[in-house]
């Protein structure tokens, strides 16, 4: 390893230490969006990096890991809106699947590509007109026996949203 | 200096920090891996997945490997968290020292500064603070102070006298030369006219000038003094036998000093009738005792030995010097009285330091003045 690779590693380590930085690899949400129907309010976003290294042989160990939207929509203090989405992860014969779908990833694709995702955020908007509303969304992570995986990530991804209807 | 010591020891305390974190943090890291290597790779290949209490023990290794870097993180902050509150109270403790140390020493260069040769030294002396060997620096410092004020008034005064000297010899030499051929022709004129009378006004007046002209010369031309071990009572005796109403006192007769006869004497003449000229009374002859008289003398002349030291004082009760004055007295051509040149104690102190003594001046207005000649003390 060369004397760059070092002082880079090294440097990483005080960060991670320091807690400016994370043992763990961020969990990246991109082009996020919202659009309008007559009835509903949906959101659309992109995530990669849900499913890391630590957290895959949690999966292959046998465990399924549950992922959670959680989403509350609220205006002025008051909650307008809230459901959580979930969708679980498993590991058979070294391939992963997502809830229910039969269309199994290997790791690579798992981590690497990006997931789009399109969540309801808001029903009946017409009972919400002129209000100023804001919505978060909160991707949670657990597994069986353990409530909260969060720690495996890198940051806490969060979406806040806030627009008028 | 202050700031670039702790510059140097917030970078090397910055550099211990990080190499720390580092070593823990591998440290830590290495027994990690040691483990997994050792203990939880063999189990996993030993737990058979058809058991479910394997299948529960493998997710369990499997959660544990996956917080292992989580776990690294969180000892190796703690550890680092208690060496941090060591190194800070070590930072406040060092940083203290240097205040301790570097504040007097600022004061002291500050004042080290000031001192300009050639000019009054006007600095007071530092108080004595810090660690032993900055208040050792500070005693030195002030002692240095004190000795340079001593010197300086010794050189100055010295320098002044020694420009007296000078101009007192060529002033005589001068003014000898010019008189000297009035003084003959006034002699030829005095067998040569019948009225002499205003001849002999002229050569009055001719040895009033040589009278002061001598003063001078004393004062140009002082002898060396030859020092020869003498008996200090009988010396002052023989002296005060020369005047009237002066008392001695002396608390051991036979006290014996490096002495010129001639000069010692003519130090406690000058002193004497000095003294008796405060008082209002001319000098004349007495008989000098060694015990209280019955005489109401008002000049005294007191003997005193402690320890290696002797001093011969002479006091008076007559009008006293201003404070504000007495620093002046032994400068060549002060005088208070009209018609004195103002040389008389600028030889007595001349005389005193040619006995490797010392002269001091204390005086109140009103009640009199003490000289007084300090043998066995030097200024080197």
């Amino acid at each position: 390893m060369g004397i760059a690779q070092n002082i880079l590693d090294s440097g990483k380590i005080i960060l991670t230490v320091l807690g400016l930085s994370s043992p763990y690899p961020n969990v990246d949400i991109k082009n996020v969006g919202i659009y309008q129907t007559p009835n509903i309010v949906v959101s659309e976003f992109q995530t990669q990096n849900i499913v890391n290294k630590s957290i895959k042989s949690v999966i292959e160990s046998g465990m399924n890991i549950n992922i959670v939207y959680s989403v509350k929509t609220t205006a002025k203090r008051k909650i307008l809106y809230t459901n959580q989405i979930k969708s679980v992860i498993s590991c058979r014969n070294k391939m992963f699947y997502i809830s229910k779908k039969p269309k199994g990833y290997k790791f690579s694709d798992l981590t690497n590509s990006i997931v789009s995702n399109e969540i309801i955020i808001l029903t009946n908007t017409p009972a919400h007109k002129n209000k100023q509303i804001k919505t978060e969304i909160e991707i949670l992570i657990s597994c069986e026996g353990y409530s909260d995986l969060s720690d495996l990530w890198g940051n806490q991804p969060k979406i806040t949203l806030s627009y008028g209807l | 200096m202050r700031m670039r010591f702790i510059v140097i020891f917030i970078v090397a305390m910055l550099l211990i920090l990080i190499s720390s974190i580092l070593f823990t943090y591998r440290a830590v890291n290495k027994t990690q891996q040691t483990i997994n290597k050792e203990l939880i790779i063999p189990l996993e290949n030993k737990l058979n997945n058809n058991n479910e209490a394997n299948k529960e023990a493998k997710k369990t290794i499997a959660i544990y490997k996956a917080f292992s870097k989580k776990n690294t993180v969180k000892i190796t902050r703690e550890t680092i968290a208690m060496f941090l509150v060591e190194l800070l109270i070590m930072a406040g403790l060092f940083l203290l020292f240097i205040f301790e140390v570097t504040r007097p020493l600022k004061k002291l260069s500050l004042n080290v500064n000031k001192i300009c040769f050639g000019e009054k030294i006007e600095i007071t002396t530092i108080k004595e603070e810090g660690s032993n060997e900055v208040r050792t620096l500070i005693q030195a410092f002030n002692s240095m102070l004190q000795k340079l004020g001593q010197y300086e008034e010794l050189i100055g005064d010295t320098a002044r006298y020694r420009g007296w000297k000078e101009i007192s010899r060529v002033i005589v030499h001068e003014v000898n030369n010019l008189i000297s051929p009035v003084q003959t022709y006034s002699e030829y004129l005095l067998d040569q006219v019948d009225d002499n009378s205003k001849i002999l006004l002229i050569l009055n007046k001719l040895q009033e000038i040589k009278g002061v002209l001598q003063k001078f010369r004393n004062m140009s031309h002082l002898p060396e003094a030859v020092l020869e071990n003498e008996n200090v009572f009988l010396l002052v005796c023989d002296v005060v036998k020369e005047f009237k109403k002066v008392r001695i006192t002396c608390d051991d007769e036979n006290i014996v000093l490096p002495l010129d006869e001639v000069l010692f004497k003519e130090i406690l003449r000058n002193l004497i009738k000095n003294g008796l000229e405060a008082t209002g009374l001319e000098s004349s002859r007495l008989e000098a005792t060694s015990t209280t008289t019955t005489h109401k003398a008002k000049v005294k002349v007191q003997i005193i030995t402690i320890n290696t030291k002797t001093t011969i004082s002479i006091s008076d009760n007559g009008s006293g010097i201003e404070k504000s004055k007495l620093n002046k007295i032994f400068a060549p051509g002060y005088t208070n009285k009209p018609g004195n040149i103002g040389i008389g104690l600028s030889i007595v102190r001349s005389l005193t330091q040619a006995h490797n003594a010392t002269i001091s001046v204390d005086s109140e207005v009103g009640k009199g003045t003490v000289f007084k000649i300090v043998f066995g003390s030097q200024l080197r």
